[in-house]
């Protein structure tokens, strides 16, 4: 019973600091909101979970927080420099054809996770789009010339060649030859460790991005 | 600014609270046992049992009525051990137990020292 109680305190007390926080969306959290969140979460069980320990340390703790989030979000606000160490800054990550491999990298993100994300974006081929943006929340924006719907495609492009490695089991699934494959290679004086991304089009075209 | 201002308020109220508690409670309280003791320890020493059974009994009395308010702030465990100890402590002065009694007013001594120890604001406790 009396986990019952401080359960019910540190729920109300857990829903006050997220509602002074701000925090509506868990979606469109920061990384360190949602560390924030997470820790905030632990404060509250510790309490909850250890009879012994008092609720006053819980309080102490959850303000401590909170008060520090409300600061570091108000200073985010109003300074530039400050939102750019505690936030970062969005990265190019796709421009008109090239890839920012350099911040792909220190991001720590590959381009089967660009592709995922233009995929749940409803977009297929990077012909159809100028940029791709991770933003500082870790979503993906994609800017493209006009919108592109999944209904104008005839088929989404198959992936040959994804960072330097021949998907061959898409090779034998959708019936391209390697010598194909080679040929076009050559043709536009490529290696396969010079593409980031290959892919056949919806017209049985062969597209490289390089590295 | 509204929210910074209102957590902030919240949290001077918080570190008020604790303020009060340990320099208005824990201070006080643990100085006060650990002179009492060490001269109640110095009672029992002389086997001066009358005097003794008095003390502890006010002793005992102020630990009831100062465990009312550390019960909010201070683990529960601590507690539990200071109300083990002071009972432990009142059966061997009613048994006129010299040694066991000396043993259990040193332990106490400790025990409230963890306390305000464990309380104080020093760098040991941050790290």
């Amino acid at each position: 019973m009396i986990v019952a109680i401080r359960a019910v305190i540190l729920y109300a007390v857990l829903l006050f600091a997220m509602r002074i926080m701000g925090k509506g969306d868990l979606g469109e959290l920061q990384p360190f909101d949602l560390v924030v969140s997470l820790v905030l979460a632990e404060l509250a069980v510790m309490p909850m979970e250890d009879l012994d320990a008092p609720l006053f340390h819980g309080l102490m703790a959850t303000s401590v927080v909170m008060f520090l989030q409300c600061l570091i979000s108000y200073i985010t606000l109003k300074s530039n420099s400050a939102r750019k160490i505690i936030c970062g800054t969005p990265s190019i990550i796709y421009d008109h054809g090239k890839f920012n491999i350099k911040d792909m990298n220190k991001l720590r993100i590959n381009i089967n996770d660009v592709l995922g994300q233009m995929r749940l974006k409803g977009y297929y081929n990077f012909k159809d789009i100028d940029y791709v943006i991770m933003e500082t929340n870790g979503d993906v924006s994609i800017v493209a010339p006009e919108s592109q719907t999944a209904d104008r495609i005839k088929r989404i492009p198959i992936a040959m060649i994804l960072d330097g490695k021949i998907m061959y089991n898409n090779l034998e699934k959708f019936n391209v030859s390697k010598e194909d494959l080679d040929k076009s290679l050559k043709k536009e004086n490529l290696r396969y460790k010079d593409v980031l991304y290959g892919f056949i089009d919806e017209n049985d075209k062969f597209v490289f991005y390089k590295r | 600014m509204r929210m910074v201002v209102i957590s902030l308020i919240i949290l001077l109220l918080m570190m008020g609270i604790w303020a009060w508690f340990y320099y208005g409670s824990v201070n006080p309280v643990t100085t006060y046992y650990w002179d009492n003791l060490e001269y109640l320890s110095s009672i029992v020493k002389n086997e001066d049992w009358e005097t003794a059974k008095k003390d502890i009994s006010i002793y005992t009395d102020k630990w009831h009525e100062v465990k009312k308010t550390w019960v909010f702030f201070l683990n529960q465990r601590d507690l539990d051990n200071i109300d083990s100890s002071i009972r432990q402590l009142n059966i061997y002065i009613e048994n006129e137990e010299k040694i066991l009694a000396q043993a259990e007013l040193e332990h106490l001594v400790v025990l409230f020292y963890v306390i305000d120890e464990n309380e104080s604001l020093i760098l040991e406790n941050i790290f």
